[in-house]
């Protein structure tokens, strides 16, 4: 037989392997940052056996029961029960490959797990605009991961009987839960637990099971940073004006959206005059503005009639990433260096000389900051040779700032800080677990006696004075780590486009 | 020429032609490996006599600011051309940070009351916005009546200021037509920004070491020293 060429049939293999693994070069690119993240989280949420499942997972994409088995050292029962617990939980997907003898392959849920340092943004939403009981359902519905209505309610009623003294009926909470439905935060889903686990004929299909949507607290966020933004950069009245077009139509259908729906100009007046009747002589002006700005958030889609406006959210996803950046360099490395950046981000491709010229800077410094940020990947070098032989002085260097890759690099750092911030949360709450726990019982033992009737100053105390103060401190260290994560996660939301693109 | 020639006392002709290159040079100045090409004189030849016609105070040298290993020369009585002296900006050859930085400060409390004004006295959104740009004419005219610049500031000098607030994020260019098809330049001030990304509010979000940040590594979380003076604040 003839012997084929075997450069030509192993180039040919490698690339249809590629190909059917397409996930591995996306990992691969994955920041061990992510990496860390996740399985810091799944440690914290549901111990080191599911950390350590999670992470096999995370380094062997596209597992089969059999790999993780292997790789993690675990028997299978502790495996099926850990994945049922990840599915669950939606850190971990499914799928069936395979036509003849169909076999499972498990994933990492990217898009849905790094979600979890956003949930106290969520929960704080509802209850924002539906009350301290609709709080305790999400919360409920979010440590549940996929749930039936009657398992939360129960669980609600319960955490509501032993905190607070009014009674709440089971009807009301129905109700309350029909709400938070019909607004988009809780959805239904078929998605069960790992069917390896639980024989098909066992599962319950008479209770529809449902899980928190997180794409609606994405339409919201956009919506709220987008309605500030304008305030911040124009006025009240603007942003007035672009609240009213974003509720006219105000989809549910989710986060993807580049564009909203279209707005008439009589739509804006009607919504203006039951909002804000005294902007209603200056709307045709206040569109004018948004729409002539260069920002190109609020665009006129139409002329006749007064116009058809939308807003653009693909522009204002830019023009806040870029504030964003500009703002991180601007912190980071001091004001004089954020004017050099912006010029090169505003020029797209410049000389060295010419950024020293419109800096209005010495032109030493501005050198010196110019291959600062080239040192820090902020900026990169292209060079644009003039002559065949490629001479360095016959040559063009022209500095431009990646955006694209900036954001995915300072996504990562995000990720990082997050992670850090919640190692430093673990090892103080740790040292101090003792106390923590001497806390708790103090707190149940108050419970107890006010339920019981004695006033809580009868009792003793059960903790010393250099133990309260301790634990106050400890609390506050807590209180300035959990305050800082928010501040982060307002940045993950800027980077990643509320929730459309996540980090490849 | 001739009447150079009669100021300076006698000349031979190197003298002469060396003198009318830098002549021709204007106020831009020449290099002196260029004055040998046109000249075709030997360097040493080339020294002698330009030391001859500066110590005639026929020509001196200037050195350009950009360039402080140059030196160009040019006629005693010319002016040396803005790219040399970097302009306003530079006196000598040091860069004055901190008239720039004052200047720019003016300009933008210049525009901001501008703003404020329009703002004020007109209620209509686009009227105000109209009302409060100006263009580089008034603010030179403005810095002209502060009076705390040495020199006049020329148009171009002014536009710089303006579009290095620009790139500060302080302030917004829009053109317009003018008169006779001309595009005009206008600028106003943005309402201020306040916003800080949330990443710099922590210390990890503008720590330099970050990339070597590792748990149980010499740099990690929880024995990092910006972390636990962030802690303590």
């Amino acid at each position: 037989k003839a012997v084929v060429s075997t450069q030509s049939t192993g180039a040919q293999n490698l690339d249809r392997f590629l190909s059917q693994r397409s996930e591995v070069t996306s990992y691969s690119r994955m920041s061990t940052s992510v990496h860390q993240l996740v399985v810091s989280l799944a440690d914290d949420l549901f111990g080191p056996i599911c950390a350590k499942t999670v992470s096999t997972v995370l380094q062997n994409c596209n597992s089969t029961l059999k790999d993780i088995i292997e790789k993690t050292g675990f028997d299978r029962r502790t495996v099926n029960q850990c994945l049922c617990v990840l599915v669950k939980h939606r850190f971990i997907q499914y799928e069936e490959v395979g036509e003849k003898q169909p076999i499972t392959r498990y994933t990492i849920d990217l898009g849905h797990t790094l979600t979890l340092p956003l949930y106290p943004l969520f929960v704080s939403m509802v209850k924002e605009h539906h009350g301290s009981i609709a709080e305790i359902i999400l919360e409920e519905v979010l440590h549940q991961g996929i749930t039936t209505k009657d398992a939360v309610l129960e669980t609600c009623l319960g955490r509501l009987a032993s905190t607070s003294k009014e009674s709440i009926s089971m009807d009301s909470l129905k109700s309350l839960f029909d709400v938070l439905v019909s607004r988009g935060y809780i959805e239904k889903t078929i998605q069960d637990s790992d069917p390896t686990y639980e024989p098909p004929a066992k599962k319950n299909r008479t209770n529809n099971l449902w899980r928190v949507n997180s794409n609606t607290f994405y339409a919201y966020l956009r919506d709220v940073h987008l309605i500030d933004f304008i305030k911040n950069r124009f006025d009240d009245g603007a942003a007035d004006v672009v609240s009213v077009i974003l509720n006219i139509n105000s989809q549910l259908e989710g986060d993807v959206a580049q564009v909203s729906s279209a707005a008439t100009y009589d739509q804006i007046l009607h919504g203006l005059k039951s909002k804000k009747a005294e902007l209603v002589p200056f709307a045709k002006s206040y569109l004018d503005v948004l729409v002539n700005s260069d920002m190109g958030i609020v665009k006129m889609i139409e002329e006749f009639g007064g116009g058809s406006f939308i807003v653009h959210f693909g522009k204002f996803y830019e023009e806040y990433t870029k504030h964003h950046i500009r703002s991180i360099v601007k912190e980071r490395f001091g004001l004089k260096c954020h004017r050099v950046f912006s010029i090169v981000v505003a020029q797209k491709m410049i000389e060295q000389k010419q950024v020293a010229e419109l800096a209005l800077l010495p032109y030493k410094d501005a050198k010196e900051l110019l291959y600062g940020l080239y040192t820090e990947n902020f900026l990169e070098l292209q060079e644009l040779h003039r002559t065949p032989d490629f001479s360095p002085l016959r040559t063009f260097y022209l500095f431009h700032a990646p955006l694209e890759k900036l954001r995915q690099k300072l996504l990562s750092t995000c990720y990082k800080a997050v992670f850090n911030l919640m190692e430093v949360r673990k090892r103080n709450l740790n040292e101090n677990s003792r106390l923590v726990e001497k806390s708790l019982r103090a707190d149940a033992a108050v419970l107890q006696a006010t339920q019981k009737g004695i006033p809580p100053d009868q009792l003793e105390d059960i903790l010393t004075r250099s133990e309260k103060q301790q634990l106050a401190g400890c609390m506050r260290l807590v209180k300035t780590l959990d305050l800082g994560e928010i501040s982060v996660v307002d940045t993950i939301l800027a980077l990643t486009h509320f929730g459309t693109t996540q980090i490849s | 020429s001739s009447g150079i020639n009669a100021e300076y006392g006698g000349m031979n002709q190197e003298e002469k032609i060396v003198l009318k290159i830098i002549e021709e040079s204007g106020n831009k100045g020449i290099w002196v490996k260029d004055i040998r090409f046109k000249s075709n004189l030997q360097l040493t030849q080339l020294n002698k006599v330009l030391k001859v016609l500066e110590s005639k105070k026929a020509i001196k040298s200037v050195r350009p600011v950009n360039d402080s290993k140059k030196k160009v020369y040019m006629l005693y009585d010319s002016k040396p051309d803005s790219s040399l002296t970097g302009g306003a900006w530079y006196n000598q050859s040091d860069f004055e940070t901190e008239f720039v930085d004052i200047l720019g400060r003016q300009v933008l409390t210049f525009l901001q009351r501008q703003r404020a004004h329009a703002e004020v006295t007109h209620s209509d959104p686009m009227a105000a916005q109209r009302n409060m740009m100006v263009d580089i004419k008034q603010v030179k005219n403005f810095i002209s009546q502060l009076g705390i610049s040495k020199v006049e500031l020329e148009e171009e000098e002014v536009k710089q200021i303006l579009e290095s607030l620009v790139f500060d994020g302080f302030v917004c260019r829009t053109y317009m037509l003018g008169e006779g098809g001309k595009r005009i330049t206008f600028y106003r001030a943005i309402k201020h920004q306040p916003l800080t990304s949330g990443l710099s509010r922590v210390p990890c979000g503008v720590c330099p070491l970050l990339s070597q940040c590792t748990p149980g590594g010499q740099v990690s979380p929880n024995s990092c020293v910006y972390m636990k003076e962030w802690l303590m604040f």
